[in-house]
């Protein structure tokens, strides 16, 4: 009996061992990013942004303001005149082709976000910046099925807008984002709902990299403008020749 | 015996608490987030505080407009029609609907003629739509200002989709060679094609043919298709 007890104890022993050994690997893995942050730590990023946010909505709504006072001069002059009253309605038409005005219609929400971090894979990376050409297919693919406009996270997508992967960071408009990514689509909703989601489709191939995905057919959403300033230094308008 | 029964529990409670350690570890992401979670965040407040500034920019380049309509405004019509024409002409180039000239670069790209290897998947020397996206994205990122691809201008709800045989862009079909412009700085743009890491450079080692020559000046032509939107307001509150 006695020398059972013996071999009980350093059983004991050798598991409270391992037990320590497994807990030390475990919190150490991912520990080269800089390991884990406290959730206090985060909300106070979360606070930090929530207040850069109320900024650029205070700074939106006085661009807004400055725009209602040009449409209103606009207004009044072309209601005294035909000829000027034209100018402006194609003003107004060439400016929504252009992206630089806020633009509200049906559409769709897709939201990607990296796969949930597990064991195996380290979650230093993101899949979705390192797979960013994903995102240009599927804005290729919503425009393909008839996408009017489209912002990705707030981006507005207009033609000389790149998709890049810049050290860390993708950059769109120059602009750097992060995961999650939400993609806003005006159109309609079922068309792009379809395309998206076809059998082998964008989606799928998004899917497989276990990303992921939701897909939200909403009957109003809000696209914003184009937010930077559009100038060209070297293409210069041709005179037309009739 | 006694003893070995309280050892044998002894051990079952262990493995138990073991268990339930590691399961709480794993959890653990209630009281831990993950360090990509702070820089996702960093980033993002980056990316609003960026966005802020160009919206101050606007916010100053739309007040100076502000003033100088006011002023117009006051002297007469014909000075404000003039403002306005100017206005008109500038979103027409923004938008695509002016065919516009420069400098800058023509790219071909077309199906590779190289023999195959054994068993190679003939898609390799193919162009894609997402070769011509790639391109473009590229042409875009180094700063390019107007694009055609076969003589079809690109503009904001552009797709390129490849069909089988064809690629359709602007709901028109194009066959191979696909012939890329861009008016921008040719320079940077040609460098960032066919720079040893550019998209160029991958696509000819592959087999595929990719040529790229830099142009004095090249037209552009305007998007031929009336733009017109079924879907889409402007998001102003209306009365």
């Amino acid at each position: 009996m006695k020398k059972f007890s013996g071999m009980i104890v350093i059983g004991l022993l050798a598991l409270f061992i391992g037990l320590v050994i497994s807990i030390q690997i475990t919190t150490t893995q991912g520990s080269d990013q800089g390991g884990l942050i406290p959730v206090a730590k985060a909300q106070g990023y979360l606070e930090d942004l929530k207040k850069v946010r109320a900024e650029k909505d205070a700074a939106l709504e006085e661009l807004n303001k400055l725009e209602e006072r040009l449409a209103q001069i606009e207004k009044e002059k072309s209601d005294e005149d035909f000829f000027l009253k034209g100018i402006v309605s194609d003003l107004e038409k060439f400016k929504m082709a252009a992206g630089v005005v806020d633009v509200k219609g049906p559409g769709v929400i897709v939201t990607v976000d990296d796969p949930l971090p597990t064991e195996e894979t380290s979650d230093g990376y993101s899949v979705i910046m390192l797979r960013y050409e994903l995102l240009l297919s599927l804005v290729n693919k919503m425009k393909d099925a008839g996408a009017e406009a489209i912002s990705i996270n707030g981006q507005r997508i207009i033609v000389t807008t790149e998709i890049s992967l810049a050290g860390d960071n993708v950059n769109i408009n120059t602009v750097p984002t992060a995961p999650p990514y939400i993609i806003k689509a005006i159109g309609n909703p079922d068309t792009i709902e379809s395309t998206l989601t076809i059998r082998f489709g964008i989606i799928e191939q998004m899917k497989s990299y276990g990303l992921r995905i939701s897909i939200d057919k909403k009957e109003e959403i809000q696209i914003p403008r184009y937010s930077g300033i559009i100038k060209y230094r070297y293409a210069e308008p041709v005179e037309e020749e009739e | 015996m006694k003893l070995r029964v309280l050892g044998f529990f002894l051990i079952c409670l262990a493995v138990g608490f073991f268990i339930v350690m590691q399961a709480r570890i794993t959890n653990g992401q209630k009281l831990y987030v993950s360090a990509k979670t702070i820089t996702d965040y960093e980033t993002t407040i980056l990316s609003e505080t960026e966005d802020m500034d160009r919206i101050n920019r606007l916010i100053e380049e739309t007040g100076k407009k502000l003033q100088e309509y006011e002023a117009l405004a006051d002297k007469g019509d014909s000075d404000l029609k003039d403002k306005l024409l100017e206005e008109l002409s500038y979103y027409k180039l923004i938008s695509g609907d002016t065919a516009v000239r420069g400098e800058g670069v023509v790219v071909t790209v077309d199906d590779g003629t190289r023999e195959l290897y054994e068993g190679e998947d003939p898609n390799t020397v193919l162009v894609h739509d997402m070769d011509i996206l790639f391109i473009i994205n590229e042409l875009n990122r180094s700063g390019a200002e107007a694009l055609s691809v076969n003589g079809q201008r690109i503009v904001n709800d552009t797709s390129i989709a490849c069909s089988g045989y064809t690629i359709r862009i602007n709901d028109q079909f194009f066959a191979r060679p696909f012939e890329i412009r861009a008016i921008g700085d040719s320079k940077r743009m040609a460098a960032a094609l066919i720079g040893p890491e550019g998209y160029g450079t991958l696509l000819q080692d592959y087999g595929v043919i990719f040529r790229l020559t830099i142009r004095e000046d090249l037209i552009i032509p305007k998007y031929t298709e009336p733009q017109s939107y079924k879907y889409m307001t402007t998001a102003k509150e209306e009365e």
